[in-house]
């Protein structure tokens, strides 16, 4: 990935790194300034410590060169933000009452498209057996308690 | 010696062999599931063994808890997702050399270092159990202190190169600890009024996170470049064959012996855990391969597929799982979190673990000893029929369909340790940060070893501080706390000497 223009330029993701960490750590260390005198010792130390440590990353990225461009960063890595996009989307119709076979068939989908598979029969034949599968093993033979499900009586346990 | 024939008699009854042997088939094919850790194995499997006579309902128990933590290499290795914490350094040289179309050899070898480590262990339970007991109760606040702080600066070794931003790693798993109420005062710290991270963040969830989820992102992200390559994804590595050859085993003895020998003395300790065994065991390694085999011809580099990479992990692993039995049965102090659960599986047929199982209960107490070298033993022949053919076949999956039951995988793993929703966003929140650490060259063993240690160092700190009055040199009392002090100098020594090798190295420059 890294090109011969990225090689000139600043090492962008070591100084994203430091900054986040300063910031976090800022963050964590003035939350824990609120907390009483024998709570917040060891939070603020170690806070301290991560920001000088941020710091550091800075000051290093500055001096040294490499570490790829911004914008092939981000277009590289769009297919975990999709992934990360879907998951969550999952957990918003699992946990707010879609119950447990429709969100999970719909996330198998989305994945195995993205993941680059086409053929539609295909896609719906392995959701469709993921699904199955996963319901037997947690929802059948472990008996792991689902959310309260808003779908009518009869696909309660679905 | 009547005792130990006492437990073999009791363990060979054929009804209690047989639930050791399945119980080590069912903790290796659950271990080996991305997302299903050591824990969730053996917590799943307690249920069953209500029903059962006690001796057949606990060595049902030892064979899961050996197994799961054997199973976990499974995966790590295949597809680079750690099915237990405790394989999760093993992921990283496993899944290299699987790439490298060795992945029965890198099998082999985590297979076989399970063994080793397990079965020297389970010798020295069987014969020193006692005894150990009492050098584990030599640690107090101090010298458990200096324990983490050893643990700690084992991470040094694993760097090479990447101080800064290791540490930067190891702080953040430290500040990450600190959510929850504090051990020492019962301060509410970073809970934001919410309940669910009042016990800190969730383990089980956490870890689902940083290894299964950030591995599906790499996965999916890595079938998309493929495909942009080639039009084609390439398939998950073949499994091929599973031959060590002498001069492969000759090579890893000395490796095996360090390993089973941290993972023994770590293991025995209360409250130390795996992971600080696996952590040093691994540096180890790393040192020795570094000092014998980098650079030479035909040798990966480390991390890249080096098998002490795979063999001291695997090794201290199943080293820890026996000798955290020591301090479990003798004194009834669990050494880690899965050995705490077999206190749950003891109670539920009515003992409790101490001196007093050993006079009350000496057969069932000598069965479970025994039944961990038996457990050992039989793992190689038991592990190698799953690997052929439960494993072939659950790795023969398309990788394209594997991201969807990964994903899965991890998401019910995460929900199903106490059936919460909050859990599932601690793992989505946890695997994209962890995805984010690895484009900025964070690594991720660090913070996992801040994360486990953080509130027993602060716990441990702030105890100490107090019998001190505020003083630190009580660390390095040698008078008084001589543990504390030998294991301070030796973690002041493992960060001098690389630092003091690349003043070095540069001023020859």
């Amino acid at each position: 990935m890294p090109n011969s223009d990225t090689r000139t330029t600043t090492d962008m993701r070591g100084l994203t790194a430091g900054a986040v960490l300063v910031i976090v750590s800022g963050t964590a260390a003035f939350h824990a300034l609120t907390f009483d005198a024998d709570s917040r010792m060891f939070p603020l130390t170690v806070a301290a410590l991560l920001a000088m440590t941020g710091a550091g990353l800075i000051l290093n990225s500055l001096v040294s060169r490499g570490g790829g461009g911004a914008v092939m960063l981000v277009r590289s890595n769009r297919p975990a933000v999709f992934t990360a996009a879907i998951i969550a989307v999952w957990a918003t119709l699992f946990a707010g009452g879609a119950g447990f076979v429709l969100p999970t068939f719909l996330m198998q989908v989305a994945l195995l498209y993205l993941a680059g598979l086409r053929r539609p029969a295909y896609i719906a034949a392995t959701a469709i057996l993921v699904t199955a599968v996963a319901y037997l093993l947690f929802v059948v033979l472990l008996d792991i308690p689902m959310p309260p499900s808003l779908l009518p009586p009869v696909f309660q346990d679905f | 010696m009547d005792l130990i024939a006492i437990g073999f008699s009791t363990l060979f009854e054929p009804a209690v062999i047989l639930m050791l042997v399945a119980g080590l088939f069912a903790g290796l094919i659950v271990g080996s599931i991305p997302g299903i850790n050591d824990n969730i194995a053996f917590a799943v499997f307690i249920p069953f063994s209500f029903a059962m006579p006690a001796a057949q309902a606990l060595a049902l128990m030892v064979g899961v808890y050996c197994a799961a933590a054997s199973g976990g290499a499974i995966p790590a290795i295949m597809i680079k997702v750690p099915g237990t914490a405790s394989a999760l350094l093993t992921a990283v040289d496993g899944n290299a050399m699987a790439r490298n179309n060795q992945a029965g050899k890198a099998l082999s070898i985590a297979l076989t270092s399970s063994v080793i480590g397990g079965t020297l262990c389970s010798f020295v339970l069987l014969l020193f159990a006692p005894v150990l007991a009492k050098l584990a109760l030599l640690f107090g606040f101090v010298e458990t202190f200096a324990l983490t702080v050893l643990g700690l600066s084992s991470v040094v070794g694993m760097l090479a190169g990447n101080v800064l931003r290791g540490l930067a790693s190891a702080l953040i798993g430290l500040l990450v600890s600190t959510i929850g109420f504090s051990l020492t005062t019962g301060y509410p710290r970073f809970t934001f009024d919410n309940v669910n991270l009042i016990e800190g963040v969730p383990f089980v969830p956490l870890l689902v996170g940083l290894f299964g989820i950030a591995s599906i992102f790499e996965l999916v992200v890595d079938i998309a470049r493929e495909r942009g390559e080639s039009g084609t994804s390439q398939g998950l590595p073949r499994i091929g064959s599973m031959r060590l050859g002498r001069s492969l085993i000759r090579r890893l003895l000395p490796v095996w012996a360090t390993s089973a020998t941290i993972g023994n003395l770590i293991g025995m300790l209360p409250g130390a855990g795996m992971l600080m065994a696996i952590y040093l065991s691994y540096d180890q390694a790393a040192r020795r391969f570094r000092r014998k085999y980098a650079g030479s011809p035909g040798e990966p580099k480390w991390g890249e597929g080096a098998p002490e990479g795979i063999a001291a992990p695997e090794s201290a692993n199943n080293a820890v799982t026996a000798s955290s039995m020591v301090p479990l049965l003798s004194l009834g102090i669990p050494g880690n979190s899965t050995s705490a659960l077999f206190i749950g599986a003891l109670g539920v047929q009515g003992m409790v673990p101490g001196p007093l199982l050993f006079s009350q209960n000496a057969d069932i107490a000598w069965m479970i000893i025994v039944a961990f070298l038996v457990a050992n033993l039989l793992m190689w022949p038991i592990a190698f029929v799953v690997i052929k053919s439960v494993s072939r076949t659950v790795f023969a999956i398309r990788k394209e369909v594997l991201v969807g039951v990964i994903a899965l995988l991890c998401v019910l793993g995460a929900y199903a340790d106490g059936a919460n929703s909050f859990n599932i966003w601690v793992a989505l929140i946890a695997g994209f940060a962890a995805y984010l650490m690895k484009l900025a060259s964070i690594p991720l063993g660090p913070a996992i070893l801040g994360l486990v240690l953080g509130g027993q160092m602060e716990s441990a700190l702030s105890n100490s501080l107090s019998v001190s009055g505020g003083s630190w040199l009580i660390f390095v009392d040698v008078r008084n706390h001589p543990i504390s002090a030998a294991m301070i100098a030796i973690a002041m020594l493992m960060w001098a000497i690389p630092i003091l090798r690349y003043l070095k190295e540069r001023a020859a420059r």
